[in-house]
């Protein structure tokens, strides 16, 4: 669905930010993309939106080239970016304008959406709190039924009750063939949602693999003292010794910490890889 | 699906964009006509005698206001891709490029109806205030005929212009468009008078009391204590001409190619 060959991009000839990159994302999977702030997380995203263009390489999404900005290709993409903008017109006016571009969206799943989320539908859009907004974005991007949808932290502004929320109703507007990619830096946030995780950083993608298949190479346990012979990929301290993640060679069934993940990935880069390889 | 254009598309998009400005809209057309009516009553209430004086007064303020209206006007057509904040969600929506820019060009063109709504009533006031204090005699104040004698020749062509520069600027400028392309319109204008157009009419007619000219098309000057009035004809005056009117099409390819290379 989302393919990337040999993308090279910077935003100067001198600061080149990716180097012949390539990333393959299956529809059907929600996609967590990690990375430390300043990774080019958004970038990237931005890059398979069409809003940046590639210096070298070639991106394909849902087999549009998404620089030509095609209508084709932009009803079936549907990008929230981090900071969010809505025109100042009534919940009814918004539908009405924004949901003919979209032509499989639906507005009674827009309308649950906002039921679920506790948004008030007969309220003017500015004159919301930026947390309503922001669902009032996420719902209509669910709704418009397009085979991407792209979130770029889409739970900034969220409270605590909606972010749970959040991950319910996403997972829930999962189609065979839709792909759901969020970027996020709060990967708690990601938690029993996505089935998929990339991981980026100083300009390489470190991961990209299912849980499913990080569950079977790597193992999340704790430990009352880390020794060598643990084959002890990271550790960091916990209430009960070490929190660690280890290469799984027993086949052991353990739940799969993101964070656990994300720090594991980008502290020992070369341990992870050969374990992936 | 066509690609590049459907009438479908465009009107969603201008139905979009009328249902986001048009109350600035409104309150901008009630702002111009609140200033020329404040500039054109004065006069209404003081003039009780016909002068084509009036008629060139109403057309170097019509000139000056379709200029600076029309130039703010263009400036913020394109502000909504100068950052990513609303240019995301703009450039995202299921619409071409070129439906995207013909939806700026249809609102620069309907500026034009507009604004002369907007003058020709201020200025209808006025006139119908003065024709009732006029002889029975005398003839009666019409509306101005902004392409008739009373518009400078200059004047008339920065009116053409203007929004289309104004235009191109919004694209370069992300921000402060309007003062940057300003400052910029005003140099090449300082450019183009002082060191351009004077230097050739020195080239051509040297040692002459020189008074004045239409940039590239006509030079007036005195020599012996008579009055010439020199002017191109022919193929001159249809090159320079071509290259006058080919700068508006010009300017829209630049803005069209720019919009089209946007990044966010």
């Amino acid at each position: 669905m989302i393919e990337l060959t040999n993308l090279t991009f910077g935003y100067n000839q001198k600061k080149i930010l990716y180097r012949d990159l390539d990333l393959s994302l299956q529809p059907g999977s929600i996609y967590g993309l990690l990375g430390k702030n300043g990774a080019g997380k958004s970038s990237l995203l931005r890059l398979m939106g069409g809003l940046l263009y590639p210096t070298a390489g070639t991106i394909n999404v849902a087999g549009f080239t998404p620089r030509k900005r095609e209508p084709a290709f932009l009803q079936e993409m549907y990008f929230i970016p981090e900071e969010i903008y809505l025109p100042s017109v009534s919940l009814n006016r918004f539908i009405d304008t924004m949901g003919p571009f979209y032509p499989k969206f639906s507005e009674s799943q827009f309308r649950k959406y906002l039921v679920e989320f506790d948004v008030p539908p007969d309220q003017k859009l500015t004159a919301m709190s930026y947390g309503q907004k922001k669902k009032v974005i996420i719902s209509f991007g669910l709704a418009t039924n397009t085979r991407v949808l792209i979130m770029d932290e889409p739970t900034n502004g969220l409270d605590i009750p909606s972010k749970s929320q959040f991950r319910k109703i996403v997972s829930s507007a999962l189609a065979p063939e839709r792909l759901v990619l969020i970027s996020t830096h709060q990967v708690r946030d990601l938690d029993n949602l996505i089935d998929g995780i990339i991981i980026i950083d100083e300009s390489e993608i470190l991961l990209n693999h299912s849980l499913n298949h990080i569950g079977d190479r790597l193992m999340f346990s704790t430990l009352s003292s880390v020794t060598e012979a643990d084959r002890v990929l990271y550790a960091e301290p916990s209430m009960r010794g070490y929190s660690v993640v280890m290469e799984n060679l027993e086949q052991e069934d353990s739940r799969v910490d993101l964070e656990r993940l994300f720090n594991a990935v980008v502290t020992n880069r070369d341990g992870i890889k050969n374990i992936f390889r | 699906m066509n690609q590049t254009f459907s009438i479908n598309r465009l009107g969603l998009l201008l139905k979009l964009h009328l249902i986001e400005h048009l109350k600035s809209y409104l309150l901008g057309a009630g702002l111009l006509f609140g200033l020329l009516l404040a500039l054109l009553l004065p006069n209404a209430t003081r003039i009780s005698v016909f002068s084509t004086n009036v008629y060139q007064n109403h057309a170097l303020l019509f000139g000056v206001f379709f200029c600076g209206a029309s130039a703010w006007f263009a400036s913020e057509l394109f502000r909504v891709v100068s950052g990513p904040l609303r240019g995301i969600p703009y450039l995202m929506l299921p619409a071409s490029q070129l439906e995207k820019f013909l939806e700026a060009f249809l609102m620069l063109l309907l500026f034009v109806p507009i604004f002369l709504g907007v003058f020709y009533t201020a200025e209808g006031i006025c006139f119908s205030i003065i024709n009732a204090r006029l002889p029975a005699s005398s003839p009666r104040y019409e509306l101005l005929n902004p392409v008739g004698p009373y518009m400078d020749p200059f004047l008339g062509y920065l009116t053409y212009i203007t929004p289309f520069f104004f235009l191109v600027g919004s694209m370069y400028f992300p921000k402060l468009p309007f003062v940057k392309t300003g400052a910029l319109a005003i140099t090449l204008l300082i450019v183009t008078v002082a060191f351009v157009n004077d230097f050739i009419i020195d080239l051509l007619f040297p040692a002459r009391d020189y008074y004045g000219s239409t940039l590239f098309r006509e030079v007036n000057f005195t020599q012996d204590g008579r009055w010439y009035s020199v002017g191109l004809t022919g193929t001159p005056k249809l090159i320079i001409n071509s290259i006058l009117a080919l700068m508006i099409p010009a300017l829209w390819y630049i803005a069209y190619v720019r919009f089209k290379e946007k990044e966010l």
